[in-house]
């Protein structure tokens, strides 16, 4: 029962994880489409993060479309994010590692595209 | 042409890339660069960019319905993605470096690659090989319940190693290309690792969503993703996806996929002349 735990444990939730980042993210992009069909601006080039919020509190299109896409691209990070935690509580030291190194590498990603 | 026309014309093509992508079991990027560059004309880093993120969309969809299931190998996957997020950051880096025309020549000179390993045939995996050092080590080997035979299959997962580096390509023509590399990826773990096909397919998957996030987090602020490219695309193939899994009827029917490897190989004859500037 305790193999069982182990081997299956995190499946449940990184399913949910993903399913709902999807949907989400689905979600606040077709609030963008219907925000540009009323006419509440064009999606073009992506706002940039501090432009983020004044976009979406002032209901623009692009603001949403881009925070859709974010979330779109969040949502396999905060999966990792999840299974660095779960391996990490289950004292597996090699997978904590390898969770690590893949968030480092998403991190590294970010910066490359940030400079 | 017109944003609304434009945001039309790639939600029908991304719809139909991503229904023949799930049918035939590749993601639906081959189609969508193509698409995008050759018949609209689009940029190839915007294209690039906006398949990536629509390769996000699909492989989460399916992941999450995978890992549900217990078919997908999670250690396995963890481990393999380690190179493919590493291969994926040197290959969207490359790309943005490169021109696109040159961009396009490598595309195209990877799509037989791509038709060959569609055509190739798949192995059924016998249990019982003795487990490799590494393997063990890793705990990745696993079982899965098939609902055909009604049996678990256990499995173990060899020649860690080298299918480690090949998921460094993978990951590299992921980012540099924007497609998702299950071609490459499904059949270095059926036939390298003598993993069984179904568990490959879901743990390609997997590996698929955070690979493709580690290149997109390059593009997103680089000013090469456009928003109205992008969201036709997302929306598109997540749909055209869902309607094909859901028609369940997998195309088993060899004389289809030859004919789409067949297509395949005149997109990258096209991709390689235009990369070349001999057509317009």
């Amino acid at each position: 029962m305790k193999e069982e735990g182990r081997r299956w444990g995190a499946y449940g939730s990184v399913g949910r994880i993903l399913r709902a980042g999807v949907f989400l993210s689905l979600v606040v992009l077709l609030m963008g489409l219907v925000l540009a069909g009323i006419g509440r601006g064009v999606a073009g080039v992506p706002p940039s993060i501090d432009q983020l919020p004044s976009g979406l509190a002032s209901g623009e299109a692009g603001a949403f479309v881009s925070l859709g896409v974010l979330l779109l691209i969040l949502t396999p990070v905060v999966r990792v994010l999840f299974t660095l935690y779960y391996f990490g509580k289950e004292r597996d030291k090699v997978f904590t590692l390898l969770a690590f190194v893949v968030f480092l590498n998403l991190m590294i990603g970010f910066g490359l595209g940030l400079v | 042409m017109p944003v609304l026309e434009l945001f039309m014309l790639i939600l029908v093509g991304a719809l139909f890339a991503g229904l023949a992508g799930s049918l035939l079991g590749v993601g639906g990027g081959v189609f969508m660069i193509p698409y995008l560059t050759l018949v609209l004309g689009i940029e190839m880093h915007i294209a690039i960019s906006a398949s990536i993120i629509g390769v996000i969309a699909t492989s989460s969809g399916a992941a999450s319905v995978y890992v549900r299931d217990r078919v997908t190998n999670m250690r396995l996957g963890m481990f393999l993605e380690v190179g493919t997020t590493s291969g994926a950051l040197v290959g969207s880096f490359l790309a943005l470096l490169l021109a696109p025309g040159l961009l396009q020549m490598v595309f195209g000179a990877i799509l037989p690659l791509a038709a060959y390993l569609m055509l190739k045939e798949r192995k059924e995996v016998d249990a019982g090989i003795p487990d490799s050092t590494v393997s063990r080590r890793l705990d990745i080997s696993g079982e899965y319940y098939d609902e055909r035979d009604g049996k678990t299959h256990r499995y173990v997962p060899q020649r860690p190693a080298t299918g480690f580096g090949v998921s460094v390509g993978a990951g590299v023509a992921s980012g540099m290309l924007g497609v998702g590399g299950g071609f490459i990826k499904v059949p270095a773990m059926n036939i390298l690792m003598r993993v069984p096909m179904k568990v490959a397919v879901a743990t390609s998957n997997f590996m698929i969503g955070v690979t493709a996030a580690a290149s997109a987090l390059v593009y997103f602020y680089r000013g090469s993703v456009d928003l109205t490219v992008s969201t036709a695309v997302v929306i598109g193939v997540l749909f055209g996806s869902m309607i094909g899994a859901r028609s369940m009827t997998k195309m088993r029917g060899l004389t289809l996929k030859r004919a789409f490897a067949v297509l395949l190989l005149v997109i990258s004859i096209v991709m390689i002349l235009k990369g070349l500037g001999v057509i317009q």
